[in-house]
């Protein structure tokens, strides 16, 4: 048998290639379909399925959007380097949930009744500045570009080495680009949506039949023996400063997570109230089913496969497939599906994303030059805008093909939750005015990238806390002082509705 | 009632770290390290409860006038 850690054989031979082509191009018909259920040329109905997501559908999107590349390669590789302190991460996945309970229900109307389409409208008719509303959704767009390189990456890792290099990583990131960006144009959030009722179910299926079908050919207590006699430090607790930069991980990816413009745009999309928090009820346990398997997969790659170094722990999991599928057909069968899955999960974060930038860049940025452009010409410019952001994604994921996933999520996460005061406090606090908001949004978004730089600051992460912590510190200090001596409240000035 | 929830939520997020273990805490359960099976138990509570609060006190606030602002 070849060792699993240097073999360049094909995992999917051409009958998987094969599989794999049908599911990519069923994507197509899909994107068709939705093409086809178009009610009207609008932004409305193009960015957000005309406000018509049901419970069901609402639950598989946010699940196979929130969960996607990042989870199945990055999770895993974290993992093996970091022991059980990755187990942390679970509740910071739930804390999403808790931060959605927190803003959701009341933007959510806000967005019925005033026609939002972006978080930037809500920005710009709760506020009323262009330039607050501008920085959001900047940031916004940053975020997502990075979310598109990390799964566009995922993607890339996967590919080429299930064919055994011969669809190498630039021609698969490029290929699918080219699909994703055709299915998206066609049918915009219907397509992502019913698409993700699939993908979220392969998902699902995908991580867990993984770990049953590991732990019933290694054996669970074999495993941690190895893993004890391996990794003995895994089982020590981590000092109180590794806690303090686990608890600002957890506030990192709890507020992160729950504020990314795709999951605000779902919100937006949702057909009710209640269905909305009917799926945010059962959303609230999916980290038990996803992040904590693919942890438990990592320490499993960690006993099996020791002494990888940071660059090869990404990729442990797909060691394990082969490993896995020396040992029976069966488990064969296994490490396609999930291979499927990772497919599946990336290409509809992907898609997601990149709809959430076409939204935000035709809506917040277009739409403002040019307010009296029809619909329908607005909707032609955010296509056109998705092909442009694709190719400049695509682009860069090929530049950084050889950084670590994790540590590009984490950067990503210490600009977007300086999205957190203007959103979450916003929706609730009637008074708060936009010069607070804006002041402190640059302070604390300066302060994180400053300091994750090490420019000017003695460490990157003073007492273990991350940069976007510290930097959101400064920016909800700075709004209330602000405030205090000064804020007007309400929206500035114009007040208008967006709805068009 | 609903604004009392959100500093229950922040020590959950708290809760859901093992301050109370000493550091280097080696201590096994079902041989796993005792400290992360607090976790994530503590994390499943955190789950639950929060799953309870979206069911029980979902608020989307009043509706129409005053929506935005005070002189809306």
């Amino acid at each position: 048998m070849s060792d699993p850690t240097t073999s360049q054989e094909a995992f999917l031979g051409p009958l998987g290639i094969l599989f794999i082509g049908l599911y990519v191009s069923s994507l197509l018909v899909v994107g068709w379909f939705g093409l086809r259920a178009r009610k009207e040329d609008t932004l409305n109905d193009f960015y957000l399925g005309g406000r018509n997501l049901g419970f069901v559908i609402l639950l598989f999107t946010m699940f196979a959007t929130q969960y996607s590349g990042n989870t199945l390669m990055g999770y895993p590789g974290k993992a093996y380097r970091s022991g059980f302190e990755m187990i942390f991460v679970v509740a910071s996945m739930v804390t999403v949930t808790a931060v959605l309970f927190i803003y959701a229900p009341r933007l959510r109307r806000l967005s019925e009744l005033r026609g939002y389409i972006t978080p930037g409208d809500f920005i710009q008719d709760r506020f009323g500045s262009r330039t607050l509303t501008n920085l959001v959704t900047l940031m916004g767009i940053l975020a997502l570009v990075n979310y598109l390189i990390t799964n566009l990456k995922a993607l890339g890792y996967v590919v080429e080495n299930v064919t055994g290099g011969a669809i190498g990583f630039e021609t698969s990131v490029a290929a699918l680009a080219v699909v994703m960006i055709a299915y998206e144009a066609m049918g915009g959030m219907r397509s992502v949506a019913w698409t993700d009722v699939t993908q979220g179910v392969i998902l699902f299926v995908g991580g867990l039949l993984l770990l049953a079908g590991a732990l019933a050919v290694y054996g669970g207590g074999e495993t941690l023996t190895t893993l004890q006699r391996e990794r003995p430090e895994m089982w020590s607790l981590p000092d109180t400063r590794s806690l303090t930069t686990w608890l600002g991980t957890v506030i990192l990816l709890g507020l992160g997570n729950a504020l990314y413009p795709h999951t605000v745009q779902r919100i937006y999309a949702s057909r009710s109230q209640r269905a909305l928090q009917r799926s945010l009820q059962i959303m609230v346990f999916m980290p038990f089913f996803i992040s904590l398997v693919m942890i438990l997969i990592g320490l499993l790659t960690a006993a099996r496969f020791p002494g990888l170094d940071a660059t090869e722990s990404d990729r442990a999991i797909m060691y394990l497939l082969r490993d896995l599928a020396a040992n029976s057909p069966a488990m064969k069968a296994v490490g396609v599906i999930f291979i499927a899955a990772v497919i599946a999960a990336t290409m509809s974060t992907i898609d997601s994303a990149l709809l959430s930038m076409s939204a935000m860049v035709t809506a917040d940025f277009y739409r403002p030059l040019r307010p009296d452009v029809p619909q329908e010409r607005l909707t032609k410019f955010g296509k056109h805008a998705t092909v442009f952001v694709m190719a400049a994604a695509v682009a860069l994921t090929i530049w950084l093909k050889d950084k670590t996933i994790f540590s590009i999520i984490v950067f990503k996460h210490e600009l977007l939750i300086q999205l957190a005061p203007a959103l979450m406090i916003g929706v609730h606090w009637k008074r708060l005015s936009a010069m607070p908001v804006l002041v402190g949004m640059i302070a604390g978004a300066a302060t994180a990238v400053t300091m994750t730089l090490g420019i000017g600051w003695p460490e990157t992460k003073p007492l273990g806390m991350h940069a976007g912590v510290w930097g959101l510190a400064v920016n909800l200090v700075l709004l209330l002082g602000l405030q205090a001596v000064g804020g007007k409240g309400g929206r500035a000035e114009s007040g208008s509705t967006v709805r068009q | 009632m609903r604004a009392v929830l959100y500093p229950l939520l922040a020590l959950f997020v708290l809760a859901s770290l093992p301050w109370v273990f000493p550091t280097g805490s080696a201590g096994e359960v079902m041989g796993l390290p005792g400290w992360a099976v607090y976790t994530l138990v503590v994390s499943l509570v955190y789950a639950s409860a929060v799953s309870f609060f979206v069911r029980r006190f979902w608020d989307a606030g009043e509706a129409g006038k005053g929506a935005l602002s005070e002189e809306d």
